[in-house]
């Protein structure tokens, strides 16, 4: 295909380095506004009682300057370098999937802008703090419409992060180079493989969550705001992300500051393996500590002083990762240059931030912590302190690779002292006055005054130390001098290939063969590289934000959206149709232990694990929702028909059966048997759905409607959800059909058929327990 | 209304809180300094230009594995004597602020979060907003609840508080030994009012 | 797989039906809630079971993707026992 240039290249690319780039600049800029908003919030705290912002717009101000830091700025600046190096690193081409790689993108970018968009609706931006805490983010409390939009963009990201997370297992797990096992992976590729692993499980339960709410929001159910544990409900459901998200900030970083580590003490990482060994431990562990964000509710105090425990264990491995790094500089040879300036003090910090945090997992010292500064602290060394400056180190370690150019290393100098410094001038007056309550626009203790002047002092100086980069960086682009391949000395992939690197990354294909990293020679040919160009990413992603936003402001938005989303999808299937947009499976790759995988089964495996999360999550706030309910719970024999309950679910079960036929029969090659068992599988689909019809109708004719109680809300929502995701595979199936009908599928080719298979009978699981959870008890 | 540094300890649970805390501080203060000063230490004495070590990193060569599984046990057994320590001492006070001692005579006030105020109910039916009134060396128990959204009813002085929740009850306790006037401040934002929403407790 | 088991398919099919039938037949004769509660779930377990086995190729395919699932399956056990353990605000003795 041709190659494109000027904006059209950066619109419709799907290299990988081009939406690095892209990444990079979008979450710098989301670092920008959330950073402007916590300057104008400090400037208000540095004297009592100010005026400057009203006490609606600084809850505006802190609960966007939460969104926008953890979800649009910090972590995706983790993934512009995740996008451009990772794929370097293992020796592949380009991620697994290239277009998905352009839409989870173009979703975040379009996600941002939403939520940013909410400041100019009437009403403002969400004020309920970054936690959206319930009640008070239900309609009755918060009535404008900007709660909803934002509510709504945090969905689009859970949209992009989950296309990104597949993408990223998939791209790391088999598209290795040949020889390079998973002992061989550089530390950036293990921080990454972590971070997605956390977000495969965690992101489901917060998106089952939002979606809650923003029914809540919509249509007026009653899930938050019911006596029946609603606001402990989103507690859960907040937190079980929550906490796990403070590693998926954190694990990029750790990463960078593993490789940094390496290159600039001259000698291979201090117990490399059993620092990964622990980080898998407490990528674990970390999801079962998030109660600890729950200490004053005064729930279940066995529950409690569990999750005291394990939450005081995760400082274990986390001990042991950070004296290995340390003592990674034991009889080294240790060459101070900014990154590793950088990746230092990211340690340091982290070792603040740590100790700090221990503090809260005991539940008498939370008690009283819980909503204090110290928590402000605590978070922002560790999230900030470990996690932006070790995303410094990377920016200045990886600058020379992406831009061919070496920056100022004395102005990057500054850059680190007038940073460090200025963070903790920023930060460590708030341990100082840790009685503080957060989120308090006003307050009238003198005492308090001096710490938060030096804060917000401190918050200036660090504010301004980014001027000082952006100038180095953008000067240095000009008048730098060539970095050549390997500026650092560095034995990582990435540094064998010029700088910048090739559309393609390498000219000869990599290998390692023992410890030596080689390249195939191919007879003297350089690999010929190809350009895949497309727009329908971002118009999808363009026409979801169209769509939502039109959905709460003006229903002819809406319209536009979804027959714009329509033709959309539509353009993308016939693409494929058309096989417009086919990347070869790669050959020889280390795929150890996915050796049975193609790139499609394992990309929808773990769509199904990631929608297993979601639905784990609406199960469990069922079991809340009914073992809390006030009241009888309705028998479910009693309010659905059993028997035509059962004829559906063995509908269903049937047109399971049908698909795994349709496998065989592809796989046997025969065509014929191939397009019945498909065919079958849509018209039992369609009976199902119009069965489900016609019973919801019937129960709303009996007044068992949307909102008239708890459980008829979770039947319907529950239900609906699962027919949503019939839905989405019907338009599947008919893709499939018409690829089957023109005898696409055979001995050798059937992972499409295969891949869909796996997909209908996960949404067939969700089916069996639906049954027995709403009809059978 | 102003409350500063807690000077002089207000009563209990402050006083077994500040001995947790204590702990925590010089623990972590202690492990914090000596790791840090390590790192930096170890950063300058094998600095580049004095180091006489070789430099094991080669483009092009994966790296072979340095370590030392001594060393790594060792980290592992610190840090989980030191956590510990820490948790053992933390379960203790976390069972003696979480039970309400054992006493004849108890002093037992409901309290109401709401947008945005503090309303307390006395054992008497009496209702009153904003301030609250507690004998001395008496146990003070609260019955928290929120007639809104999420509160968190903090007794700043007394280092404890709990979250007001909608629908539930949620109790903590006290024991004043110091008469004087403390401050409640609601600790979990709750819209417009909340850095408003405070109330005086008076011991008597 | 050279040749495609077929008739392990039908068979499975017939066993699932069969326990859905079972589940219905357990709420028609009425039998105690509990049990019913605990019965129910059991069948859906095997149930999905058999689906993710058979269907979903589980059984003959890459061991790791398996623990994938296992893994999905313990954070909904969690989920749910903590969430509902968790659920109702301790009333502290007085």
């Amino acid at each position: 295909m041709e190659n494109k240039s000027g904006l059209m290249r950066w619109l419709t690319t799907t290299n990988h380095k081009d939406i690095g780039l892209l990444y990079l600049v979008t979450s710098l800029y989301f670092l920008m506004v959330g950073g402007s908003l916590a300057l104008t919030f400090r400037l208000q705290l540095a004297f009592p009682q100010a005026d400057i912002l009203s006490a609606s717009a600084f809850n505006q101000a802190i609960t966007m300057h939460g969104l926008i830091m953890v979800l649009w700025a910090i972590s995706p600046f983790a993934f512009a370098f995740a996008n451009y190096i990772v794929p370097i690193q293992i020796g592949a081409r380009d991620m697994a999937f290239p277009r998905l790689n352009a839409l989870s993108y173009w979703l975040y970018l379009f996600s941002g802008l939403l939520a940013a968009l909410s400041f100019f609706l009437p009403g403002g931006a969400p004020d309920v703090g970054w936690t959206y805490y319930v009640p008070l983010s239900t309609p009755k409390f918060t009535p404008q419409p900007g709660v909803t939009v934002a509510a709504l963009a945090l969905a689009m990201l859970v949209a992009s992060v989950t296309v990104g997370t597949i993408n990223f297992i998939v791209t790391i797990a088999t598209l290795r180079a040949p020889g390079m096992g998973w002992s061989k992976l550089p530390m950036f590729t293990w921080g990454i493989l972590y971070t997605v692993l956390l977000m495969l499980f965690a992101f489901g339960p917060v998106a089952a969550g939002f979606f809650l709410l923003a029914i809540d929001r919509v249509f007026g159910t009653a899930f938050f705001t019911s006596p029946e544990g609603g606001a402990i409900l989103w507690t859960h459901m907040f937190w079980f992300f929550g906490h796990p998200e403070v590693y998926i900030v954190l694990a990029p970083a750790i990463g960078v500051v593993g490789d940094v580590i390496e290159t600039f003490t001259r000698k291979p990482l201090f117990g490399r393996k059993y620092i990964l060994i622990a980080f898998g431990i407490a990528s674990f562990i970390s999801f079962i500590v998030y109660v600890h964000h729950m200490f004053a509710t005064g729930i279940n105090p066995i529950i409690r002083e569990v999750m005291s425990i394990t939450t005081e264990s995760i400082s274990v491995p986390f001990g042991v990762i950070m004296l290995s790094f340390i003592f990674s500089f034991y009889k080294a040879r240790v060459r101070i240059k900014t990154p590793l300036l950088f990746a230092i003090g990211s340690i340091v910090l982290f070792i603040v931030g740590g100790i700090t945090g221990v503090f809260n997992s005991s539940i008498a010292l939370d008690r009283f912590i819980r909503g204090t500064y110290w928590v402000v602290a605590h978070f922002h060394y560790a999230m900030v302190g470990a996690t932006l400056f070790g995303l410094l180190a990377a920016m200045y370690y990886w600058y020379p690779k992406i831009t061919g150019k070496m920056y100022d290393e004395k102005l990057g100098k500054i850059h680190f002292a007038i940073a460090f410094i200025g963070f903790n001038l920023l930060y460590f007056p708030m341990f100082i006055i840790y009685e503080m309550p957060r989120r308090v626009n006003t307050y009238f203790v003198e005492e308090w005054i001096p710490m938060n002047q030096l804060a917000t002092l401190g918050g200036y100086v660090f504010g301004f130390s980014f001027l000082i980069m952006v100038y180095n960086l953008l000067k240095s682009l000009k008048t730098g001098s060539p970095a050549g391949n390997n500026p650092w000395g560095a034995w990582t992939l990435e540094w064998m290939t010029t700088s910048p690197p090739p559309p393609h990354n390498f000219d000869f294909d990599p290998m390692i063969s023992g410890n030596q990293i080689t390249f195939y020679t191919n007879g003297g040919v350089p690999h010929k590289h190809v350009e895949y160009h497309t727009m329908m990413p971002m118009l999808l992603s363009v026409s979801l934000m169209l769509s939502f936003f039109g959905l709460m402001m003006y229903t002819p938005l809406f319209v536009i959206g979804a027959a714009m989303l329509a033709a959309v999808l539509t353009k993308w299937l016939i693409d494929d149709v058309y096989d417009r947009f086919v990347i070869p499976e790669p050959e020889n790759t280390m795929k150890w232990p996915f050796d049975h995988m193609n790139r499609l089964k394992f990309g929808v495996w773990m769509l199904v694990i990631s929608e297993a999360m979601l639905f784990a999550a609406l199960f469990g706030a069922y079991s809340l929702l009914r073992i809390n309910l006030i009241g009888e719970w309705p028998y479910g024999p009693a309010v659905h028909d059993v028997r035509l309950g059962g004829i559906n679910t063995i509908i269903l079960l049937t047109s399971s059966l049908t698909v795994v036929l349709a496998v065989a029969y592809a796989k046997m090659g025969d065509q014929r048997k191939l397009l019945y068992s498909l065919g079958a599988t849509y018209i039992l689909g369609l009976v199902f759905l119009g069965l489900k019809g016609y019973e919801w109708m019937k129960l709303y004719d009996e007044g068992f409607t949307l909102t008239s109680d708890l459980p008829s809300s979770l039947y319907y929502v529950m239900t609906g959800t699962h027919a949503a995701h019939m839905i989405a595979g019907m338009i599947a199936l008919t893709y499939l059909i018409v690829k089957a009908f023109r005898g696409v599928y055979n001995e050798k080719n059937y992972d499409g058929v295969e891949a869909f298979g796996i997909y209908w009978h996960f949404v067939d699981i969700v089916w069996i327990f639906l049954f027995a959870i709403f009809y059978l008890m | 209304m102003t409350h500063g540094m807690v000077l002089q300890i207000p009563g209990e649970p402050a006083g077994t809180w500040y001995s947790l805390f204590n702990l925590y501080f010089s623990l972590g203060l202690l492990v914090g300094s000596v790791v840090v000063g390590m790192l930096l230490y170890f950063v300058w004495k094998y600095r580049e230009s004095v180091s006489n070590e070789s430099d094991d990193i080669k483009p092009g060569v994966v790296p072979g594995e340095r370590s030392n599984i001594k060393l790594i046990m060792v980290f592992f057994g610190l840090t989980s004597i030191i956590l510990f320590t820490l948790a053992s001492y933390s379960i203790l006070v976390t069972n003696y602020v979480e039970k309400v001692p054992k006493a004849d005579d108890i002093f037992e006030v409901t309290v109401q979060g709401f947008q945005w105020g503090w309303r307390f109910i006395y054992p008497n039916g009496t209702e009153v907003v904003g301030e609250v009134v507690v004998p001395k060396d008496k146990i003070v128990v609260f019955r928290i609840t929120s007639m809104d959204v999420f509160h968190k009813f903090q007794l700043i002085e007394f280092r404890t508080g709990a979250d007001a929740l909608p629908g539930a009850f949620n109790v903590i306790w006290i024991k004043p030994t110091q008469a004087g006037t403390y401050t409640i401040q609601c600790y979990e934002l709750c819209g417009i009012g909340h850095s408003l929403m405070v109330a005086t407790l008076r011991v008597v | 797989m050279a040749k495609e088991p077929i008739n392990l398919y039908v068979g499975v099919w017939g066993l699932l039906v069969g326990l859905t039938i079972l589940e219905i037949f357990m709420v028609l004769v009425e039998m105690p809630i509990i049990l019913l509660i605990t019965g129910v779930l059991l069948l859906a377990g095997v149930k999905a079971g058999f689906v993710a086995l058979f269907y979903q190729h589980l059984k003959w395919d890459d061991v790791a993707i398996s623990w994938f699932y296992l893994m999905a399956l313990f954070f909904a056990l969690f989920i749910v026992m903590v969430w509902t353990g968790g659920s109702a605000v301790c009333q502290v003795e007085i």
